[in-house]
């Protein structure tokens, strides 16, 4: 009988083109679903900062959201300071708050607020980019002079 | 024991045995580079590259070039929305005027010294588009327009908006102090 040649070779081989289909698998797939985490971030922000059944809740979500921004967006959020922390308190005026989103893509978040002090048929914007996988460059709009066609989009 | 001779399935012309283990792993391997390289691509592509729909686009760009001539501007709207799924001439005549009406107060400049001849798009989303005005000099006309919409089955016409303008609410946002200050 005989013994099969040995081919050190071709384990080796081997041995690369496993590694090579990991690391293609793999960065592939995280590569593929970017948009859908950039996504996710921006509503999971928005929602830390509006959905709330309690205000008291807050200042923890804050400090839970100023993981996922950058030093720039966080000091343009302003979630530390008094003035937003008083303007949020006084604008829900202490009452739960729930998100609504309309639109959640890469780089926007549009929402509506439920709440007793807020009209519930105001559009509120999030927008940002993903910095190194940090949220950065936010911008906070209220669409305003909204018209609508027969029925509207929202 | 192995002849090495003759045709054989699992050999090739001159005898040797293909590796077909080996060969179903580079083919692999080859597939899930491109789907790597692929992936890779459409990562890197640049935003300015993402465009809203040709129609929203054209809406836009016919509007502001009909600025000041209220005919023009109609026709945009005509060329644009989905005016034919209205049962009656008088009901879609009815649309066109309140969508006259509306796109004129969004769009229509806050200073009434300024005038707005062009616009960049900002954002897009799936349904909707943030723009920029900008006046004859180049600059920026705050609050930005956006616009949320419907498009029909073909993408050819707009069935359905939500337009309006968007106001910063942070007073560190540089639009903020444009529009404010």
């Amino acid at each position: 009988m005989e013994l099969e040649d040995r081919n050190p070779g071709r384990s080796l081989l081997i041995f690369v083109l496993v590694l090579l289909d990991i690391f293609f698998a793999v960065a592939g797939y995280i590569l593929s679903h970017q948009d859908a985490v950039s996504s996710d971030m921006g509503t999971y922000a928005v929602y830390l900062m509006y959905n709330f059944q309690d205000v008291n809740e807050l200042p923890e979500r804050y400090s839970t959201l100023q993981k996922y921004v950058t030093e720039e967006a966080w000091e343009k959020l302003d979630l530390d300071g008094d003035f937003r922390a008083i303007n949020a308190y006084y604008k829900f005026q202490a009452q739960t708050s729930q998100v609504h989103t309309l639109l959640h893509d890469d780089g926007i978040v549009a929402y509506r607020l439920v709440n007793p002090y807020i009209l519930a048929q105001d559009v509120w914007l999030f927008t940002y980019d993903i910095d190194d996988g940090a949220i950065d460059n936010v911008h906070e709009y209220k669409m305003t002079s909204v018209r609508r066609g027969q029925e509207g989009v929202w | 024991m192995s002849t090495g001779k003759g045709p054989n399935k699992q050999t090739g012309y001159n005898g040797r045995r293909v590796d077909w283990p080996l060969v179903f792993l580079i083919v692999v391997t080859v597939a899930l580079g491109f789907f790597f390289l692929y992936t890779l691509l459409q990562g890197i592509k640049k935003p300015e590259e993402v465009k809203p729909p040709r129609v929203v686009q054209l809406l836009f760009s016919e509007w502001l070039k009909n600025e000041g001539n209220p005919n023009g501007q109609q026709e945009a709207l005509r060329l644009c929305m989905a005016y034919g799924r209205y049962e009656t001439d008088t009901l879609a005549q009815n649309a066109l005027e309140e969508d006259t009406e509306n796109f004129l107060y969004v769009l229509s400049s806050r200073e009434s010294d300024r005038v707005a001849s062009s616009y960049a798009v900002e954002r897009v989303a799936d349904g909707f588009v943030e723009i920029v005005l900008y006046d004859a000099e180049g600059e920026p006309m705050y609050p930005k327009v956006a616009m949320a919409y419907t498009l029909d089955e073909q993408g050819l016409f707009i069935t359905d908006y939500t337009i309006g303008r968007l106001q910063p609410f942070s007073t560190r946002d540089e639009e903020y102090v444009k529009v404010w200050n």
